[in-house]
């Protein structure tokens, strides 16, 4: 009886001893993952951070680059603008100079028009003062035919 | 001993069951933290991922703005160079008009002028027609300064009166010129007045009439001098009788007239030498008066310049004197003709010049002798010393005074080319005179 009490004490030990390395194991095993774990979370916070950064970063170069369009587009309005302007004013100037020429042309045809028109008064002019100067040497008769042909010749002027 | 040893093993089970729970906590926890860090991490990197390609996409964007800009400002570069090229054009085109309608309007005024001008003349002409000289006279006095305004359209030596001015002399009474002239529209003696020698105004005729010996309408070249207190006009004018050109005097207390010729037969003639015309008088240092004239010239002896010696009061010649030739016309030059001469004394020389050759030609010129006294000898210098250029045709008939400013001057008829002949106009010209020793000058 003394053996068989002793061999039920030995059982009992070897399934308590069983049991704590069956335990040691185990949570050698949550603590490896719970270590493993903890790991992950930190390289996962250091990668979320050097990203945010990176983000931030990003973030100030896009704000930045659409001031710079904004200033762009704004130069560039200016500039269509200017041209524009500049396009009209010499399509302006540049009616205006035909609207200039023709009337140099206008002008110069009434110059011409009004010397060819002096050009037949002065020769009325010469016939007159011959007329006259005829006249004023006391010659009445041919004074008066050549007055009655100035008054013919003369009629258009 | 066993109960002992149960507890024990309950006690350190509960111990070991609470721990193990803790630790399974603590594991969970741990867990969906590394979840939530892993979740956050991939919205970080989409947004990361975003932005990148919005800002790919805005830097395109950026890149073709700065594109347009270029080009824009080139676009701005060459329509601000087209404008600057137009603006020029424009500014030389609107000059050029400026220039055009001041040529337009000064066209339009002077064939406004020369239309007045002309209707004027014929004004004119149809009074004397009509025998109303004063009316012909008043006509154009008022028409005269319209036509001497008139352009000379590139004429340097413009001539200074609009109307036939035949045969001049001039005297200067202070600082007023008179010029006299053959019988024109203007009457038997016209004279006009300036103060410049370039501004002439219509005074009248300073001769209304002419004496019963003689024939009106024929009235050449008068000259005016100041002597013995009054002015005494010497003329050429065809006698009734014969139709011979004689000289004739007459005086007048003005210089402008009217001039009274009381004569009753002329003061020279010369019939047997084709008449006497062209009368000038000439007082020397002594204050003795000539007269100087030409014969017309015939078979008897060709055209020849004479001088004379007048009485003191110059009416008459003296008084047992003869009358001097001095000239003849002898040179191929004057064509056969010497006529018109005037004595000068200048520089202790005296020089007369005269004219020769056609006076209805531009062949007619101005020639000179140098005189050793008024009654001659006279030597020609040689050709003639003043002849046609530019647009004046055959100067000649010249008369010389003294001007104001002390110099000596000539006034001088000339036609205006191409017109050239009777009964074209003879215009008056002025033209100042230098004489050094046998060399003479006009200009």
């Amino acid at each position: 009886v003394q053996a068989s009490a002793d061999g039920a004490a030995r059982r009992r030990w070897w399934t308590i001893a069983a049991v704590v390395a069956v335990l040691l194991i185990a949570n050698a095993l949550v603590a490896w993952n719970l270590l493993a774990t903890h790991g992950a979370t930190a390289n996962a916070e250091a990668a979320q951070s050097q990203t945010a950064t990176t983000l931030a970063t990003r973030r100030g170069d896009l704000a930045n680059l659409r001031h710079k369009q904004a200033q762009a587009t704004s130069t560039l309005n200016n500039k269509t603008n200017e041209r524009n302007n500049l396009t009209a004013r010499e399509k302006a100037a540049k009616a205006r100079t035909g609207a200039r020429k023709a009337a140099i042309a206008k002008a110069f045809a009434q110059i011409n028009a009004t010397h060819g028109h002096m050009i037949s008064l002065h020769e009325c002019l010469l016939k007159v003062q011959a007329a006259l100067n005829t006249l004023g040497g006391g010659d009445l008769t041919n004074g008066s035919i050549a007055l009655a042909d100035v008054q013919r010749l003369c009629e258009a002027t | 001993m066993k109960r002992r040893a149960v507890v024990v093993i309950v006690v350190a089970g509960l111990l070991v069951g609470a721990g193990e729970a803790a630790f399974a906590t603590n594991l969970a926890h741990a867990h969906q933290t590394e979840t939530a860090r892993e979740r956050t991490l991939a919205d970080t990197r989409d947004k990361l991922t975003d932005v990148n390609a919005t800002i790919t996409n805005e830097q395109r964007d950026y890149d073709r703005t700065l594109r347009d800009i270029k080009t824009r400002t080139g676009q701005v570069d060459a329509a601000r160079t087209k404008l600057a090229g137009t603006e020029g054009t424009l500014a030389s085109v609107t000059q050029n008009l400026n220039s055009a309608t001041t040529a337009e309007n000064e066209a339009a005024a002077n064939a406004d002028k020369l239309s007045k001008c002309v209707n004027g003349a014929k004004l004119a002409t149809a009074e004397r027609k009509n025998g109303n000289t004063s009316g012909a006279i008043a006509t154009l006095r008022v028409v005269q300064p319209i036509c001497a305004s008139l352009p000379t359209n590139g004429d340097t030596d413009p001539f200074v009166f609009p109307f036939d001015f035949a045969d001049p002399s001039v005297l200067r009474v202070g600082g007023t010129y008179y010029a006299y002239s053959t019988n024109s529209a203007i009457g038997n003696m016209p004279v006009i007045s300036s103060t410049d020698l370039h501004h002439w105004n219509i005074v009248g005729d300073a001769l209304p009439q002419v004496p019963s010996w003689a024939l009106s309408g024929g009235t050449w070249a008068p000259t005016v001098i100041a002597l013995g207190g009054r002015y005494v006009a010497y003329y050429t004018v065809r006698r009734a009788s014969d139709w011979d050109g004689c000289i004739s005097v007459a005086t007048s207390g003005s210089p402008t007239g009217p001039f009274v010729d009381s004569s009753s037969s002329p003061l020279e003639c010369q019939p047997e030498l084709g008449g006497s015309i062209d009368p000038e008088p000439f007082v020397d240092g002594s204050g003795t008066p000539w007269l100087i004239w030409k014969s017309q010239g015939g078979k008897l002896m060709p055209a020849t310049i004479w001088s004379h010696q007048l009485s003191a009061d110059g009416m008459s010649f003296a008084a047992l004197t003869n009358a001097s030739a001095l000239i003849s016309a002898d040179r191929g030059w004057e064509g056969g003709t010497v006529e018109a001469p005037d004595l000068v004394a200048v520089n202790g020389e005296l020089v007369l010049f005269y004219s020769g050759n056609n006076w209805s030609s531009s062949s007619y010129a101005l020639g000179a002798a140098i005189c050793s006294a008024p009654s001659g000898p006279c030597i020609k210098t040689g050709g003639p010393v003043y002849t046609s250029h530019a647009l004046i045709a055959g100067p000649g008939s010249a008369g010389f005074f003294t001007t104001s400013g002390g110099g000596l001057a000539m006034v001088y008829d000339a036609y205006h080319a191409p017109n050239v002949g009777y009964p074209a106009s003879r215009y008056l010209y002025v033209a100042g005179v230098h004489v050094s020793g046998s060399s003479i000058s006009f200009g």
